[in-house]
């Protein structure tokens, strides 16, 4: 009997394995190459803080858990990984069997996304909310 | 016959047996657009699309003493309302999704090296979307998401393909020039600091001072 039970997962989850794959990588990669990686030349020459900024070093405290440092570093990006891999692990779950509760998969989501990501780069960039900001002294990326 | 499901703004009900269901589709509780689904199904349908449901509700509601005019008592117009929310809406392209994935990822990750990774598949994405939202035989829709994924690829390619280049020159100068700019600029910026913390010194001292 064909049942929705038998329907396989849908694709999007793959995201969510991928990412853990790619920060399992960081975290073996990236200390051999944190010394010899010069200081982000946009920031210096510029002054610019692209929507990135503090990237790595955030999955760098990240992938070794120190949580306040990853935060304060690049606050979107943790929030996404630690809050929005599970819902998004949880929404394929409840395509593949769609009798669990919880939000259906929805593209709004990525524009959700999109949009606190554009106003969390205006927003640290702006005196008032300097505290989201990277340290940019220290500013590898 | 196995339990029935039906999801209702964005929530999910149930399990109901039949005899539930069709007394809530009777009372309204249900509307025609609501996804309803049971075990041996392979999709959920809008409860108009589900024969041995619809079928039933149209016996069941004039008994319950529904009013006629209410829009779920009209099998005729069920499927013309059904039909009508489903050509508002197209289903979103995968590959505008695809393409706005990318290019979240690749204004992230502009920085970090990696950008162009995820800047020309979302750029390609974003093209190739385009191209299927504009022919006219394959209803599929996406059309800004698609375009929020160019522009999100294009910036990021850019962003990170510059900084690319400038770190390669950089590397490859061997008196270290590029070095001794950002030495420079990060100097100045530290004399400015300090400058900013004397000048607030001063200020505290001169209050100091007054008291």
């Amino acid at each position: 009997m064909l049942t929705k039970e038998k329907q396989g997962w849908p694709r999007f989850v793959l995201v969510v394995p991928l990412t853990l794959l790619l920060l399992v990588v960081f975290r073996f990669i990236y200390p051999s190459l944190a010394g010899s990686m010069p200081s982000c030349p946009l920031l210096s020459l510029t002054g610019f803080q692209c929507p990135g900024c503090g990237g790595t070093r955030a999955a760098d405290a990240l992938v070794h858990f120190r949580w306040i440092d990853a935060l304060g570093n690049h606050a979107w990006f943790v929030l996404v990984v630690l809050i929005g891999l599970p819902v998004i692990f949880w929404m394929a779950l409840k395509e593949k069997y769609p009798t669990i509760p919880g939000p259906r998969f929805h593209e709004n989501w990525l524009w959700f996304c999109l949009v606190s990501l554009l106003i969390f780069a205006v927003l640290r960039s702006m005196e008032p909310f300097q505290w989201l900001a990277p340290d940019p002294i220290k500013s590898e990326n | 016959m196995g339990e029935w499901y039906y999801g209702k703004g964005g929530q999910q009900e149930g399990p109901f047996d039949e005899v539930t269901l069709r007394q809530r589709i009777a009372a309204g509780q249900v509307s025609p657009t609501d996804l309803v689904w049971r075990e041996g199904m392979a999709e959920w349908l809008p409860l108009s699309q589900v024969a041995e449901l619809s079928s039933s509700s149209s016996v069941v509601a004039p008994s319950s003493g529904a009013a006629p005019a209410s829009p779920y008592a009209s099998p005729g117009a069920n499927p013309a309302l059904a039909a009508a929310s489903y050509a508002a809406a197209p289903a979103t392209s995968g590959l505008a999704i695809a393409s706005l994935v990318c290019g979240i990822l690749a204004l992230v990750s502009s920085c970090m090296y990696v950008g162009i990774l995820f800047g020309i598949p979302a750029v390609i994405c974003g093209h190739m979307a385009m191209k299927k939202i504009a022919d006219p035989q394959n209803p599929v829709g996406g059309k800004g998401m698609a375009l929020a994924g160019l522009i999100c690829g294009y910036i990021g390619s850019l962003l990170s393909l510059v900084i690319i280049g400038v770190v390669v020159f950089a590397l490859n100068a061997t008196d270290g020039g590029f070095q001794k700019i950002i030495e420079e600029v990060e100097r100045q910026q530290s004399e400015n600091e300090e400058r900013i913390e004397e000048s607030q010194r001063q200020v505290e001292d001169a209050g100091e001072d007054a008291h």
